[in-house]
């Protein structure tokens, strides 16, 4: 979402074995949804993966990964199975949080409308601010605020 | 302290009993509406009665500004219906939405629905009439994007440009309407046949609205609104609007058009058929089922028994927002998840609800003597008894076998497969509980009802063992779905996709149109907003009158070494000399 896909670092063979190990499961789990078949499944998938553990040729490992990416791709699953709350899905950012600040920006007679809350307000923040400068110093002369 | 971010909309907490007293009052007002002018229908329909009443605004050189309301059968069965569930929605939304920030907002937005439809269908005026149609695209509009995400902003823009495009039909159509004079379109049924155009514009405003075949994609994605929205509003309400415009005016379709309304009528029905297949959002395969359905409607329009389609609108909006009331209660059980492969089991988590359900989705693929039923068989065998094409009969059987499919296979994840989620939210909530009950019950009796008070007969080609060929495909399912296997497994390719992605029609309908416009204006952006002009006459001088202002700043901010420099430049000029 929005992140660019740099690879920040080299994964290992054995890191993108499990890798592939994961999604592989994954994308068994959106195919089967029965529970039970699923497992059953995903033990034969492991028992495929466990035959080629021990694999010391490292040419024919990474022919083993790639193929197995291949599977992968081949059987993905068109609508794959995710959390509700995930990004993009239903639950996602259902509510909008607007940030504190923009109580401030309220017009004088809104602010009317609770005198207690905003006396209140004013008085945190003058707190806040001794408390900020009492912790790291005044601002300097060219600083308009503190940062 | 905390404050309330909706103060202005909302009453407070103190206050909760405020909404309830509301919601119950609109409950029963809704309640009373439904059985007012449901026992009115009938009187109508027994007389064979229409009333007008007009309201004159003013009247000025010999122009005449008058409201007109049209009360005859048709209209006052569907306002019964309209208001029953409006009515049910509204008690349900007082358990649903409980928890909600803008509660009094949704309540809001979904009355000023409810006045829109009022509108629609009271209004014989097309000029009046775009006051309701109007009202419904944008009070849609608003609901789709009810919660704030990203995905329902998306769902809601292509919601409002569909339904715009639709309006614009309909503008284009009231536009070849001056010709004839007047608007009203009691005036226009004295005329034995009008402009093709005009129909023509009026049949596509009604596709659009009712989500047919290359304008279909906005009612999948419109169920990103709350639950009870889409059991109001996409299913019995708004998108039933466009199929009511096409039986009051059923009576100018001219063979051209008949031709072109069955063939996307039934292109409609395999689309949806096949999305609902390889779908898994629960509530886009009830939206699925739904298009499905309003095609099958506009189909027996088209194929002549216009006053059948209508019985089947009500009969369909009352079954399919039972089962959308229930699919919401399923979604808060499983906490919001709305994946039917977490769902299973879930007639032992929650039976109650689950056998409302059941019924209704029984009733939507025409089990005998459930409501859908009644309109459904007779349907078929009036299509049946037409003079049509094989082929499209076939294709006609075929997607009534694909809604037999698809509600299997829907019955199949949701209470066959075993638990794949354990629920502990139990949902304990009266009005949720009595506002289905209520709507089970007219869903079971509402069909056959109809029939006895309308006293519609037809006649009977089909033996009556062939009615329940229904339940041995139903036990074929069970057997094939059991013994082999899930029908979406290892069927990824890209046929899967293609289906399960509407033919790609999202894809045409948003992505494929705008990205041109955008590419177009991107260039037109670079060529002329930031071509030549823009960087010879405001960008070199705008840069000009910045570097010298940051220079000159400079100069001021270090005044005391640009004094010293000067005078050790002065003292230098004075050595040299």
């Amino acid at each position: 979402m929005g992140v660019p896909n740099i690879p920040l670092r080299i994964p290992s063979h054995a890191q993108k074995v499990c890798s592939l190990y994961k999604r592989a499961l994954r994308c068994l789990e959106s195919h089967t949804p029965d529970r039970p078949l699923m497992r059953y499944k995903a033990v034969l998938l492991r028992d495929r993966f466990e035959r080629n553990r021990c694999e010391k040729d490292a040419v024919k490992a990474t022919k083993y990964l790639l193929d197995g990416e291949k599977e992968l791709f081949e059987n993905a699953h068109h609508q794959p199975k995710v959390f509700a709350a995930s990004a993009g899905e239903v639950l996602w950012n259902r509510y909008g949080v607007s940030p504190d600040s923009v109580l401030d920006y309220w017009h004088p007679l809104e602010k009317a409308q609770y005198p207690e809350y905003f006396a209140r307000r004013e008085q945190r923040k003058r707190q806040m601010e001794q408390w900020w400068e009492k912790t790291y110093g005044k601002p300097g002369q060219d600083e308009k605020s503190h940062h | 302290m905390c404050l309330n971010k909706n103060s202005f909309w909302d009453f407070g907490d103190s206050n909760k009993d405020l909404k309830k007293l509301f919601v119950l009052k609109n409950k029963f007002f809704f309640f009373f509406v439904f059985i007012l002018f449901f026992l009115v229908g009938l009187m109508f329909h027994l007389y064979q009665l229409s009333l007008l009443l007009t309201y004159n605004f003013f009247f000025m050189n010999s122009c005449n500004f008058s409201l007109i309301f049209l009360l005859d059968w048709l209209s006052l069965m569907f306002l019964s219906v309209v208001f029953l569930i409006s009515g049910c929605v509204f008690l349900y939304s007082l358990g649903y939405m409980s928890g909600d920030s803008y509660v009094i907002r949704f309540y809001f937005l979904v009355f000023m629905f409810v006045c829109s439809m009022f509108f629609l269908i009271m209004m014989p005026d097309l000029m009046c009439l775009i006051l309701g149609w109007d009202g419904l695209g944008l009070v849609s509009y608003c609901l789709v994007i009810y919660y704030q995400s990203d995905v329902s902003l998306s769902s809601g823009y292509l919601t409002l440009f569909i339904n715009r495009l639709g309006d614009l039909f309909l503008i284009l159509s009231i536009c070849w309407c001056m010709n004839y004079g007047c608007w009203h379109y009691f005036y226009l049924f004295t005329f034995d046949n009008l402009n093709i155009y005009m129909i023509f514009f009026l049949i596509l405003a009604c596709l659009t609205k009712s989500a047919q075949f290359p304008f279909s994609s906005w009612l999948p994605a419109a169920m990103a609104a709350p639950t009870p929205v889409s059991s109001l509003v996409h299913s019995s309400t708004l998108v039933t609007a466009g199929v009511y415009l096409i039986i009051r005016f059923s009576k100018f379709l001219s063979s051209d058009l008949i031709f072109f309304l069955i063939n996307l009528s039934l292109l409609t029905v395999l689309l949806s058929g096949f999305g609902a297949l390889y779908e898994n959002d629960l509530s886009k395969i009830i939206a699925f089922s739904t298009m499905g359905q309003l095609s099958f409607m506009i189909f027996s329009i088209v194929m002549g028994s216009h006053y059948l389609g209508f019985i089947h609108l009500l009969i369909h909006a009352i079954f399919k927002s039972l089962l959308f009331l229930c699919s919401g209660i399923f979604i808060s059980l499983l906490m919001g998840s709305q994946d039917i492969r977490n769902m299973g089991n879930l007639g032992l988590q929650s039976p109650l609800i689950s056998s409302c359900f059941l019924i209704s989705l029984f009733s939507s693929c025409g089990v005998p003597f459930y409501s859908g039923f009644f309109s459904k068989d007779l349907i078929i065998e009036l299509v049946v008894l037409s003079e049509i094409n094989f082929f499209y009969l076939l294709i006609f059987f075929f997607s009534i076998y694909l809604t037999l499919v698809y509600s299997f296979r829907l019955f199949y994840f949701l209470f066959i497969c075993k638990i794949n989620f354990m629920i502990f939210n139990l949902i304990d909530n009266k009005y949720m509980k009595v506002s289905c009950l209520f709507l089970l019950f007219m869903s079971i009796i509402f069909g056959s009802c109809q029939f006895w008070l309308l006293d519609l007969c037809y006649v009977n080609v089909f033996d009556e063992y062939y009615k329940f060929l229904i339940i041995f495909f139903f036990i074929y399912f069970f057997i094939y779905f059991n013994v082999f296997t899930m029908l979406n497994m290892n069927l990824s390719s890209f046929i899967v996709y293609f289906l399960s992605q509407m033919w790609f029609l999202p894809f045409f309908s948003s992505t494929f149109i705008v990205s041109k416009f955008f590419n177009k204006s991107n260039f037109l952006f670079s060529l002329i907003d930031l071509g030549w002009t823009e960087y010879l006459v405001f960008t070199t001088i705008y840069n000009l009158i910045k570097n010298l202002n940051m220079h000159l700043d400079s100069l001021h901010l270090n005044s005391l070494k640009m004094y010293m420099l000067s005078y050790l430049m002065f003292i230098f000029f004075i050595l040299m000399i």
